[in-house]
């Protein structure tokens, strides 16, 4: 085993010192790591806000961040996915897809054409997004897959201890939000799929138009769909 | 040799993991973190030594650890002299290959005193044929790094370069939230600077 040398190490650690950007900057260096290890041309990292909005976090280059902000904006694309459903979604070419139809056209046009998202948990709840993306088709296989779900866990290790400390910063608020609201809100998922049979995102979308809209935080909206619908009516896009 | 992908990734993710532990662990914890990832790094790039440089707060470069003798008299010819594969990728923030430092006009001090320098196991003097120098890198800055050697001449791949830097990257990280752990004093009782003895 080598041996550590306990005094240069904490000269070194003295020098580093901290600052209140050192979770973002440690999440930064992850992001771009993950661009040096697999060899992608960009990635991101987005994590939901008080009104189930994915919000960009992270993002190695222009295009990983055009491709965060314009999820962000229309509520579509395979970090949104990701993200309700729990599980990796990707895509082989963008520009041939039909599922995201309006955000497809901004995201090709800054440059990314294949992208592959995995869930980021925390205490197993599913709080964000990480994603890596390709400017040319790519068939993602399975063991990209796998070691993009295995990274997950570096960000989530550092998302773990960004909570831990006790610096309140807007990520930290948006974390601690999810954790609170998550299994709440699913809830509202289920019951607006179950009574407007739409799918999963359009539900979700639903819940989370409504809090915009309505200038609310979607926990509030969720107890109230889930109160017995004699509250505001839930809209539909 | 080619670094196996699948191999690299799985060894970043599982020395980060726990990459939170610090706050519970202290400065025995980061120690042995920082020696897990000298040893996965030599592993898994088929190196025959790793050590790792760092600056301290008056910006003198110090080593920190090295798994072997030669790495260990690697990393000491350099600081000694001031010159070497690691003071360059520390001075210009980038990485630095060497395939045969015996060939390597620039650093020929650091051979004449890595050979030089006595072996504890063989007692002879140590062997390093090629070098490979990585900075580790946080808020922009280079603040210090990771080198790797075989004890042969040897040509460096693309996928050894990315996976030195990697594991710099995960250095990085680990300096980073123990030194945030420390200046926020952290959940654990810190009587002192904990390294002082």
């Amino acid at each position: 085993m080598p041996n550590i040398d306990p005094q240069n190490l904490a000269a070194s650690l003295r020098r580093i010192g901290a600052t209140d950007d050192d979770f973002t900057g440690a999440i930064d260096r992850a992001v771009e790591t993950c661009v040096e290890l697999f060899g992608v041309d960009g990635s991101g990292l987005m994590i939901a806000d008080e009104q189930n909005t994915l919000h960009y976090v992270a993002s190695s280059d222009g295009p990983s961040r055009a491709l965060e902000e314009v999820q962000s904006e229309t509520g579509q694309g395979p970090c949104v996915d990701t993200f309700v459903h729990g599980a990796p979604v990707l895509t082989i070419d963008l520009a041939r897809e039909t599922r995201w139809p309006a955000s497809r056209d901004a995201i090709v046009a800054h440059g990314v054409r294949s992208v592959l998202g995995v869930p980021v948990h925390l205490g197993g709840i599913v709080v964000g997004s990480l994603d890596a993306y390709r400017a040319h088709p790519h068939e993602w296989d399975e063991s990209e897959k796998e070691a993009l779900v295995s990274y997950s866990t570096v960000v989530e290790a550092i998302l773990r201890a960004a909570l831990a400390g006790h610096h309140a910063t807007r990520l930290t608020g948006q974390l601690q939000y999810a954790l609170d609201n998550r299994v709440l809100i699913e809830r509202a998922v289920g019951f607006v799929m179950g009574r407007t049979g739409t799918d999963a995102v359009t539900a979700f979308n639903t819940l989370r138009s409504t809090a915009r809209t309505q200038r609310r935080k979607v926990a509030d909206v969720a107890r109230e769909v889930l109160g017995g619908g004699n509250g505001q009516p839930v809209r539909r896009d | 040799m080619a670094v196996d992908d699948t191999a690299l990734a799985s060894s970043l993710v599982a020395l980060l993991v726990g990459a939170d532990v610090p706050f519970a662990t202290g400065a025995e914890g980061v120690r042995a973190r920082l020696a897990d990832v000298l040893s996965a790094a030599a592993d898994v790039l088929g190196v025959d030594g790793v050590g790792l440089m760092m600056l301290g707060d008056d910006d003198e470069l110090r080593v920190v650890g090295a798994t072997d003798d030669a790495a260990a008299a690697l990393e000491t010819a350099q600081r000694r002299s001031q010159v070497g594969p690691g003071i360059d990728c520390v001075r210009f923030g980038r990485t630095v290959t060497v395939d045969d430092l015996s060939r390597a006009a620039e650093y020929a001090v650091v051979w004449q005193r890595v050979r030089d320098a006595p072996g504890r196991s063989s007692g002879s003097g140590a062997e390093v044929g090629a070098v490979i120098s990585a900075p580790v890198r946080i808020r922009g800055d280079t603040v210090g790094t990771l080198n790797a050697l075989h004890h042969a001449p040897w040509r460096w791949h693309a996928s050894q370069v990315r996976a030195i830097e990697a594991y710099a990257a995960v250095i990085a990280i680990l300096l980073r939230l123990e030194a945030r752990s420390l200046s926020d004093g952290g959940p654990r009782a810190q009587p002192g600077p904990p390294e002082e003895r």
